[in-house]
């Protein structure tokens, strides 16, 4: 047996050797400071499908996703949009009538407001996809910051049975320059 | 219909491989035994042979297909040319009638219903995670890669290799059909011994007892190792009675060491297969007058050829020879201790488990917690205790009990399976005696473990096979992505990273994908030290524990020092102690880090600059719960004049206690401060992007979020505030990409 000793020693001596400790080390490479503010989790443009659509909605949009495109809102949608800048900045929307609620409502009208200054109007006699476009002149909007925009629609379909409301169906919304 | 016959050819050459080099072995050793029993013994140890040279090719990257196809028509070419594939040896006496019709008809119609569910695309959790994702990688790699992010790669792999030979041709299912084929050869074996060993009615109840229990249908059908390894232990109990009756020569030692190294090989815990089997050579060879040395050097060296390729391995890679597990015995980078200690705890608790005496109720009868039943006729397991009475029965029931002794580590019901060969043998010696009780139970289990009977009196949760035969999608008349679409959520999701991350991209999950179904590296926040501190990372800015708001000052004259350290001096657990900034001050200015500052910690020494990093999403921990002597210290060049120390610390470490040391020019350490001057720091803005900063510098650009996972709603309204795209969407499992 005495003769293994040396084989069982080293062996030993070797798998020790393996744990390989590392007596120090330098400095490394030194990060940034953080500076600022946490940058907006909302930005300039919604799709209604998106998950982080949620982040957007101020008022009268639902919850629900519907066909993982848009949504149903109430009387007067609301969003809000980070700006960082007010110039040439166009405010879209992307929007449709419902058949269903058209023959209740008869033709309605949508009007659009930007942090409360009316931008325009959009009269809707029939159903289908409409969509909003307008320049916003830039004495509406607030630069680095956040700006609201609403959509308010003058009749709203009320359902018999459970009294609920519904607006129009929007699927995206935004500025774009 | 190409596909069922690559899955039937791949498992089919993997099996008949490992029989021709198990054949080959023991007939050159001249070793005798029984017909019926030559063909499962000969697989077990053909199988070793089999893995240690899939091991080779592994390390020599040279794990191709075809290579596998030269080299197993070369077995098998030797194979015939030697006249291993004749039959030889003498037959047992012939069982009764009764009891090999019972036995036949049972065991066809249970095989049949395996055979379909091995069959059938795999999905098992563990199989689609690592047993099978590893195996695809190292084919994907042709051979090993060092894998630092994933400590299931640290593991032994032995049936693994296994697999990878049979997925070379056939694909996941081909390998779930190779664990297959060692459940049907744990059955045949169980009854071999007993008939070789004179009580063939035990065996065929035990044999019966084991392969028609819900849980070893249910493993032994998928791509895990559990069935495999009760089978190799077996084997090992087996050829060291038949050596220990004297029937074979000192040659059965050494196919005896080999498979007792196999089960090293094939899972960790079954190492004790390796001191039994000592054991036993050790007291017979004494009993008899013969020597003892030479055959434990014998065995010994046989399972050393099994064992020490995965010990070097890990000893290379790792630092740790049997890692993940002693960590704190052999320090390393890869694996944290305090992941041994979490994840050793995790598999001793089960959630939903009350008590401890609800096991014997959950393992037989619910499975619902414990993952899986083993029958409610197990429930009589203690009629085994009669067979106390014969030398046959107290070897088996000792066997039960140290091949049981694993089972305190983790109560998950598969992990009985090692013993449970031995406790029905014990029961079927027990009740033997009586055919009529003995076809009674027989019959009784049989029933009771069909899976659509299973469904009616288990928990709806547990583990076990689907209620139809997978007739259609074994044979891929439904296509393998429909079937797995519906029935595995978590496939579209690896489908999407395939799709959508270019390759070589790294995703990082907190709970895992299927990484069998995937070609991307999945980085799991538990599975090793870089995914736990990239946890960490993102944890930081939606935990307020995480945050390094927690200010502690230590202030002392102004002196020259070479060396300062912070020594904590607390112990206890759950904490651990971490450090997210360690600032050195000479008045109100801060020392520049220079390059030729010598920075230590202990323990964990290998993240010690996370502490000087000037990132407080970034944190030196100790990945130990507290005890008196952990310290972070740095050495100056030259001695520097300094009059505090700052320490920019998380809250989620109540317990610590500091203390600042110094060493002075004459080399002696004393204390500067006893205690810091604590106060709250503001929250810092911009920490999510600073996380994902830090993410994307270790190489992660990819994050697999499911919806379940913890703030996982933080992703999808602050998506901006991380640098964050949403990719896409499966089932609540959502890829974003780190810009």
């Amino acid at each position: 047996m005495s003769e293994y000793r040396p084989h069982i020693l080293l062996s030993l001596c070797l798998l020790a050797g393996c744990s390989n400790l590392p007596d120090s080390y330098a400095p490394p490479i030194q990060r940034k400071p953080l500076t600022g503010a946490e940058p907006s989790p909302i930005g300039t443009f919604v799709n209604l499908g998106e998950p982080s659509a949620d982040a957007y909605i101020v008022a009268d949009v639902t919850g629900y996703v519907e066909s993982s495109s848009w949504r149903w809102t109430r009387k007067r949608p609301e969003l809000r949009f980070f700006l960082d800048s007010t110039e040439h900045l166009k405010f879209k929307a992307d929007f449709s009538i419902a058949d269903a609620t058209l023959k209740d409502t008869g033709p309605v009208t949508i009007s659009v407001f930007i942090n409360s200054h009316l931008l325009g109007k959009v009269h809707c006699a029939d159903a289908g996809r409409k969509q909003f476009e307008k320049p916003v002149p830039a004495a509406f909007l607030n630069p680095k910051a956040v700006n609201f925009a609403a959509l308010e629609i003058d009749k709203v379909w009320v359902s018999k049975t459970d009294g609920a409301v519904l607006g129009f169906i929007l699927t995206s919304a935004g500025f774009s320059e | 219909m190409l596909q069922p016959l690559s899955i039937l050819f791949g498992a089919g050459f993997t099996v008949a491989v490992s029989l021709a080099l198990g054949r080959m072995l023991l007939r050159a050793l001249s070793i005798r035994l029984y017909r019926q029993e030559e063909h499962p013994l000969a697989f077990v140890v053909g199988a070793a042979c089999l893995s240690v040279l899939t091991f080779v090719l592994c390390a020599l990257r040279v794990a191709h297909r075809g290579v596998f196809l030269i080299v197993g028509l070369a077995v098998l070419a030797l194979a015939i040319r030697r006249g291993a594939h004749r039959p030889s040896g003498e037959s047992f006496p012939a069982l009764a009638p009764f009891w090999r019709w019972l036995f036949v008809a049972i065991f066809s119609v249970y095989s049949v219903l395996y055979f379909f569910n091995a069959m059938a695309p795999e999905m098992s959790p563990d199989g689609i995670g690592y047993h099978l994702g590893l195996v695809s990688r190292y084919l994907r790699a042709h051979g090993f890669e060092r894998i630092t992010t994933n400590m299931y790669a640290n593991l032994s792999q032995g049936i693994e290799l296994l697999f990878l030979f049979a997925f070379a041709f056939g694909r996941h299912s081909a390998a779930a059909l190779t664990h297959f084929a060692f459940l049907v050869t744990l059955a045949w074996a169980m009854l071999s011994y007993a008939r070789r060993f004179g009580f063939p009615v035990a065996g065929v109840c035990a044999a019966l007892l084991v392969f028609v229990s819900p849980v070893v249908g249910m493993d032994g059908t998928v791509a895990y190792n559990d069935v495999a390894t009760a089978c190799i232990i077996f084997t090992v109990f087996y050829l060291a009675w038949i050596w220990a009756s004297g029937e074979a020569g000192s040659a059965l030692l050494a196919p005896l060491g080999l498979v007792a190294g196999f089960a090293y090989a094939a899972k960790y815990t079954a190492f004790l297969a390796v001191p039994y089997v000592l054991g036993i050579v050790a007291w017979k060879s004494f009993r008899r007058g013969a020597p003892v040395l030479k055959p434990l050097m014998l065995v010994a060296g046989c399972a050393a050829i099994m064992i020490a390729p995965w010990m070097i391995k890990d000893a290379l890679w790792f630092h740790n020879p049997v890692s993940p597990f002693l960590n704190s015995v052999f320090p390393n980078p890869y694996v944290h201790v305090s992941f041994e200690k979490d994840y050793a705890a995790m598999m001793r608790h089960y959630e939903g488990l009350n008590s401890d005496s609800h096991i014997p109720l959950e393992v037989t009868v619910r499975g619902g917690v414990l993952s899986g039943l083993i029958g409610p006729v197990f429930l009589l397991a203690p009629l085994g205790l009669l067979a106390l009475r014969s030398p046959a029965g107290r070897r088996l029931l000792l066997a039960a009990l140290l091949f049981g002794i694993p089972y305190l580590a983790n109560i998950g019901t598969r992990f009985l399976l090692p013993a449970l060969p031995f406790v029905a043998l014990s029961m079927g010696l027990a009740v033997a005696g009586s055919r009529v009780a003995t076809a009674a139970l027989l019959v009784a289990h049989a029933v009771l473990s069909w899976p659509a009977i299973v469904s009616r009196y288990c928990a709806p949760n547990a583990w076990r096979l689907l209620q139809k035969v997978p007739v259609r999608q074994a044979l891929r008349i439904e296509s393998e992505e429909s079937f797995l679409n519906f029935r595995l959520p978590q496939w579209g999701a690896a489908r999407m990273i395939d799709r959508l991350v270019p390759t070589g991209g790294k995703v990082f999950s907190f709970n895992g994908a299927p990484e069998a179904y995937t070609t991307h590296e999945i980085v799991v926040g538990f599975q090793s030290s870089f995914g736990e501190r990239v946890r960490d990372i993102i944890w930081t800015p939606l935990i307020e524990a995480f945050e390094p708001r927690w200010l502690l000052r230590f202030r002392y004259p102004p002196q020259p020092l070479r060396q300062i350290r912070v020594v904590q001096t607390a112990a206890g657990a759950p904490d651990q102690w971490s450090v997210a900034e360690f600032r050195l001050f000479r008045g109100e200015a801060e020392l520049p880090r220079a390059p030729d500052w010598k920075l230590r910690a202990k323990p964990n020494p290998w993240d010690v600059q996370l502490a000087f990093d000037n990132s407080l999403v970034t944190r030196w921990r100790s990945w130990q719960n507290l005890y008196p002597g952990m310290y972070l210290a740095v050495e100056f060049a030259a001695s520097e004049i300094t009059d505090s120390v700052l320490l920019e610390c998380s809250h989620d470490q109540w317990k610590i206690r500091l203390k600042l040391e110094g060493m002075d020019d004459s080399g002696k350490w004393r204390t500067l401060a006893d205690a810091p001057q604590q106060s709250e720091g503001k929250p810092k803005p911009g920490l999510r992007r600073a996380a994902a900063d830090e993410v994307k510098a270790l190489g992660i650009d990819y994050l697999l979020i499911y919806d379940f996972d913890y703030r996982a709603d933080d992703f999808t309204k602050n998506a901006r505030s991380w640098g964050a795209t949403l990719l896409g969407e499966h089932k609540g499992a959502r890829l974003y990409r780190l810009d």
